[in-house]
């Protein structure tokens, strides 16, 4: 019986020592998580609906597409958002503004140069950006350009002895931070 | 004589329970989640992340991350997860039914912001959850935001978590 005893009284000993280590170290853990990345300057070059201008197909990305639909010289409709302008009796032209969103990021850079061609060649429409009349060579728009959106009015003039039928090309555009 | 030898095996018990409870008390596990970037370290309490090299516009991520644009930023996110345990031979442990998370950043930045489950980590720590639940493997969501105006270049910091039994 004493055996037995002093054996319980060992085990109360024992857990008590237990308890009292328990309180002794904190009861947390700790685990860490090291993060690394590295930016690279980017910059950014979209084509959005100017509020006065054509709906554009893919707004707001970097591959947009203007469809006037059908069109005529004389007579007839254009989409919203665009002029028709007979030019006397040698031609007829389309305009639309678009919005040319320039975004820079991780790059100290106060302006932008932008330029445009046209990627298959036409000797017979006029293709033209704020003025700019564009060709396969690249053409530069602006070599101030500020971050952010600009309008660029887009015309396309077509000749009045041009044969009806469809009209399409792709203005390749490049913005490069300064 | 007896007593003496009875003490001396309590105490002998007791040096090695203490030992046992060092080892086995909370652990934490940080893991890859299924659906997140591949955590170096998977499994242990020390892992670590890394995004590579990365940009605002075109680019790629690694998988398991998700790039988004802000205005004026950009933001990195991804899921890691964390699994807390509690040791078998630690009483006030057995004790505890849940567990208080805290995040912190080990270094300043007040540049980006680091956020841990929508919570912005600073150098202070912050109660991600105050009621986790022993092994489970909760997956938190971590977002690193980079300011546009900041310069192209390296960055790195450390989330420092700590979990208590409650």
């Amino acid at each position: 019986m004493n055996i037995a005893r002093r054996m319980l009284a060992a085990a109360i000993i024992a857990v008590a020592c237990g308890l009292v280590s328990s309180v002794s170290h904190a009861t947390s853990t700790t685990g860490t998580v090291a993060v690394t990345a590295t930016t690279v300057a980017s910059v950014s070059l979209t084509f959005v609906s100017d509020g006065s201008g054509i709906a554009l197909g893919n707004s707001g990305t970097s591959a947009a597409s203007v469809a006037f639909g059908s069109v005529q010289a004389y007579g007839g409709a254009v989409p919203p958002g665009v002029t028709k302008t007979l030019n006397g009796t040698t031609s007829w032209s389309l305009s639309t503004p678009i919005d040319v969103v320039v975004q820079v990021a991780n790059q100290t850079s106060s302006n932008y140069t932008l330029t445009a061609g046209l990627q298959t060649a036409d000797t017979t429409n006029t293709w033209q950006l704020g003025g700019t009349s564009l060709t396969t060579t690249a053409a530069t728009l602006t070599s101030t350009g500020t971050y952010g959106s600009t309008p660029y009015t887009f015309m396309l003039t077509i000749p009045l002895t041009e044969a009806a039928g469809a009209i399409s090309n792709t203005i390749n555009f490049t913005a490069t931070a300064n | 004589m007896h007593r003496f030898l009875l003490l001396a095996c309590a105490l002998v018990f007791c040096c090695c329970c203490a030992s046992a409870q060092d080892e086995l008390t909370l652990v934490m596990q940080i893991d890859s989640d299924p659906s997140g970037i591949v955590v170096s370290g998977s499994g242990t309490e020390t892992a670590s992340i890394s995004f590579g090299s990365v940009r605002a516009f075109g680019g790629t991520v690694p998988s398991g991350v998700t790039e988004s644009l802000g205005v004026n930023s950009w933001t990195l996110n991804t899921l890691i997860d964390v699994k807390v345990s509690k040791g078998t031979l630690d009483v006030l442990d057995e004790l505890s039914t849940s567990y208080t998370l805290t995040a912190q950043l080990e270094t300043a930045d007040t540049i980006n912001t680091w956020k841990w489950n929508s919570l912005t980590l600073s150098t202070t720590a912050a109660t991600v959850t105050a009621t986790g639940v022993y092994n489970s493997t909760p997956s938190y969501s971590f977002n690193l935001t980079v300011p546009f105006s900041e310069s192209a270049g390296s960055i790195a910091n450390t989330i420092e978590m700590t979990a208590t039994a409650n």
